[in-house]
């Protein structure tokens, strides 16, 4: 029994942790999107954005490719090639535009409304993020 | 300065709300409005066999949705002036105050229609209640004798005969769709946007098919339009009603260039359709432009 109430607290606490981390919609439109440091990025073709950026992978996978691939390598990237509307939205995070400027802009300029926007950048930024391509700043 | 304001049309119900309002689809008979990304109000309706009073507000109590916060039988107190001025309209009212004395929800009833609305106000302003006033008072209801009923949601304003019943809807980041059910076949309209984007990496009869479903039609395209029909022989009528697909087609896709969408219209049925009943359909759909 004693078990099961550490356990127990133990899930009370994680799920207290998630309810602070946890914003509500109007809080999450207010929040500024950044692009993170590690994240390069190029206009290619068509004025699209490629991006490059460092994948994590476990050090005992790492040591493998290490110990088979003499050659040494600096860092394993990948690459994201984003659309006319995700380059425009990638464009726009200058570091003061937040999200609720964000879906304004790409509606007007798009034609989307106001709902269908919203759902297509807050889609993105959300891909985004669990890229660690972005991290959003809470004001 | 002039209140502009906008009509919304929605599975039997038509009413005015300003135009700054937005309007979010969350149900078959449930709107949720926004201004300014923030929640204003949202109502919901049913309706109904012939209520008495008692069974107005059990029914009103069944219908108010689990997720909504406020609670129908707390110490709300019922505002009976604000209530009065629309038993014009409703032959049953009851609005609940919170304890500030704004108005907070209520329950509407028609006994001419048969109809039971129910609504939340989440913005607690004075201005709103004035705004409410004139929602409630421009609510039309439409039933089987209307001439047309008006479905005008986002973007797009369309009018079907009141037989036709809604079977499914999405609302998606550029693409809208309604599924409805008539007599003698069934309907869907899109609505794609942008336009402009989509042409780029697709053809007209290339979208259109991916939007049917299917790819065994007879397609027409010119540069602003593409039509298609499906007519099986008998044989494969036959493969197709076993397969559980309508075998008789008919649709429309064109480009409404002017205010970049690309709208359609699909008639799917176990008989022949007409090229009439669908371009009687392509008339009466269109894009409004923003006010």
């Amino acid at each position: 029994m004693k078990l099961l109430q550490i356990f127990r607290k133990k899930d009370n606490q994680r799920s207290g942790q998630k309810d602070d981390l946890q914003l509500t919609r109007t809080e999450a439109l207010q929040c500024i999107p950044l692009r993170s440091e590690t994240v390069e990025w190029i206009v290619v073709d068509d004025d699209n954005v490629q991006l490059e950026y460092p994948i994590s992978i476990k050090p005992f996978f790492l040591s493998l490719a290490k110990r088979f691939n003499k050659q040494q390598q600096t860092r394993l990237t990948k690459k994201l090639q984003l659309d006319e509307t995700g380059s425009r939205v990638w464009h726009l995070l200058d570091g003061s535009t937040n999200v609720k400027t964000l879906i304004r802009i790409v509606a007007k300029e798009t034609g989307l409304t106001l709902q269908e926007a919203e759902l297509a950048v807050t889609t993105f930024l959300r891909e985004l993020g669990q890229r660690g391509l972005i991290i959003l700043r809470n004001i | 300065m002039q209140d502009t304001t906008k009509q919304v049309g929605w599975n039997n119900i038509q009413l005015t709300v300003p135009s700054s309002w937005e309007v979010i689809v969350s149900g078959a008979r449930h709107l949720l409005f926004e201004d300014d990304f923030q929640p204003q109000l949202q109502c919901r309706w049913e309706h109904t066999t012939p209520l008495t009073k008692k069974q107005i507000a059990d029914k009103g109590a069944r219908l108010w949705p689990r997720e909504w916060s406020t609670n129908l039988n707390s110490d709300f107190s019922h505002s009976s002036q604000e209530a009065a001025r629309h038993l014009g309209i409703f032959s049953y009212v009851n609005f609940y105050n919170d304890e500030s004395g704004m108005l907070n929800c209520g329950i509407c009833y028609s006994a001419n229609h048969n109809v039971l609305l129910i609504f939340q106000v989440l913005n607690q302003e004075k201005e709103l209640s004035a705004t409410l006033n004139k929602l409630l008072h421009s609510i039309k209801w439409y039933n089987k004798s209307a001439e047309k009923v008006p479905w005008q949601v986002q973007d797009f304003q369309l009018s079907l005969p009141p037989d036709y019943t809604l079977k499914n809807f999405t609302f998606r980041a550029g693409l809208t769709r309604l599924a409805f059910v008539g007599p003698g076949y069934s309907m869907e309209i899109c609505k794609l946007a942008p336009a402009d984007l989509r042409l780029k990496q697709q053809s007209l009869s290339t979208i259109l098919e991916t939007l049917s479903g299917a790819h065994d039609m007879v397609i027409v395209e010119d540069s602003l339009s593409c039509s298609a029909h499906r007519f099986p022989n008998l044989w494969k009528q036959i493969r197709y009603r076993l397969k559980r697909q309508q075998p008789f087609i008919r649709v429309k896709l064109w480009h409404d260039d002017k205010n970049n969408r690309l709208l359609a219209i699909f008639l799917f049925s176990k008989k022949y359709i007409a090229e009439q009943s669908l371009n009687d359909h392509c008339l009466n759909y269109e894009i409004i432009a923003d006010i």
